[in-house]
């Protein structure tokens, strides 16, 4: 019985997407209108005008800026609403000393020796976000990512000191706030807010533009990624 | 009709794909495989928005300008 | 030259071949294997092996190219960093006390 049940929503299910697929313009053809329109405008001016080579990031931080600021602060907001849930809880104050399962030789030996390549690849990516494929979000995630493995490898403790007490908030703040910075600089150069300086003269500053935001939407991410793990970890 | 799927072969691939996330996520009773499926479903979704991006013969856009560059329009509206 | 050419196709073809392989391999090992030790040797093998194969095909297929360097880099890093994950994996349900399992006598372990 079941079982029909679910064949039959998978037919219906099925059926409209299929005829849907059907009536679509050829697959790989340049005259799709996915390609004529708007694409076209960016490959044609995107690297001239807005400040990077990689089209990609052109989009998603010049031409499509509002959005991607409006993403930066939901990354927050999400740091905020582990924050209020863990609080509410009362799961942050308890911390329990759970006892550890020491970390096997191999793990810990393996770690230390990938740790510095990991960290200079997220550097890598982050700076080249402009040039090829990567930027802020991804290279954020990789430094995030290698907080968690210093902080399983080499203990709560060790890992707590790369990100110190004192600049924290800023850190994990550091995507809306670079965001906002870069935001006002364009409202005052062009009268826009995220606006970015069209004139030829000025591609170096709509180039630095975009570096300065990868690199605060990747601090900031790795940092907000860090302290989620470090507040669930203490649950 | 059925040379028009053969033409967008890659787009009924996503479809095949959305299906199996779907049935996933509705005859199984674990949580966690219905989780899988879900996940299944959101990739099949990234790999329709890609496959509308794809120009025969073209290259990645944010390489050196060719003139059949894909679109780069997809690529951010998976990341969001 | 295009003596070249084909042997760095063959090459390419065998090597991915032999990824493509041990992918298949790796995902049947996950999905029919009886209990979690036996699933994390097939999914390690599979990483291992199979991402590793055919990230050497494809810096073979790049030859002398700056790609095929970044390539070979990350198939170093697959290498070392998936049996490590592995070990790991196994190491904690070991510690946990998942007992694995065995053919003969009470079923213990398993999923």
């Amino acid at each position: 019985m079941k079982k029909a049940l679910v064949i039959v929503l998978l037919i219906v299910a099925a059926v409209p997407l299929v005829a849907a697929v059907a009536g679509l313009p050829p697959h790989g053809s340049p005259s799709n209108p996915t390609y004529t329109h708007v694409s076209a405008y960016y490959l044609e001016h995107g690297a001239e005008e807005a400040g990077a080579e990689n089209i990609v990031t052109d989009m998603i931080l010049n031409y499509r800026g509002f959005d991607t600021n409006g993403e930066v602060t939901v990354i927050f907001t999400s740091l905020a609403a582990v924050f209020g849930v863990l609080l509410l809880t009362g799961a942050v104050a308890r911390k329990p000393a759970a006892p550890e399962i020491p970390v096997s030789m191999v793990v810990r030996f393996i770690a230390r020796l990938l740790a510095p390549f990991i960290a200079i690849f997220a550097v890598y990516v982050i700076l080249n976000g402009h040039i090829s494929p990567g930027g802020g979000f991804q290279g954020g995630t990789v430094l995030g990512a290698l907080y968690i493995t210093v902080s399983i490898v080499l203990g709560r403790d060790e890992a707590r000191r790369l990100l110190p007490r004192g600049p924290k908030p800023w850190l994990q703040a550091a995507g809306p706030l670079t965001f906002v910075g870069v935001g006002l600089l364009g409202l005052v150069l062009t009268g826009y807010y995220l606006g970015f300086p069209t004139t030829p003269a000025l591609a170096w500053l709509r180039t630095a533009m975009i570096v300065v935001i990868e690199i605060g939407i990747g601090v900031g991410g790795a940092a907000v990624l860090a302290s989620v793990y470090e507040t669930m970890e203490a649950d | 009709m059925l040379l028009a799927l053969w033409t967008n072969v890659d787009y009924v691939a996503s479809v095949v794909l959305f299906c199996i996330g779907l049935y996933c996520v509705i005859a199984k009773n674990n949580l966690i495989k219905k989780f899988i499926g879900l996940n299944i479903m959101e990739t099949s979704v990234f790999a329709f928005i890609v496959a509308m991006g794809v120009v025969e013969g073209g290259t990645h856009p944010s390489w050196e300008p060719a003139p059949g560059r894909r679109t780069p329009t997809p690529y951010p509206r998976a990341l969001s | 030259m295009s003596g070249i050419d084909a042997v760095i196709g063959a090459v390419t073809a065998v090597l991915a071949g032999v990824g493509a392989f041990f992918f298949l391999v790796g995902t049947l090992g996950i999905l029919r294997l009886p209990d979690f030790y036996c699933r994390t040797h097939a999914a390690t093998k599979c990483d291992t092996i199979g991402a590793g194969s055919i990230l050497l095909a494809l810096a073979i297929f790049n030859r002398l190219h700056p790609e095929s360097l970044k390539i070979i880099a990350l198939a170093a890093l697959v290498l070392l960093s998936s049996p490590t994950a592995g070990h790991a994996l196994a190491r904690a349900a070991f510690r946990t006390g998942l007992v694995p399992w065995q053919r003969t006598g009470a079923k213990g372990g398993g999923s």
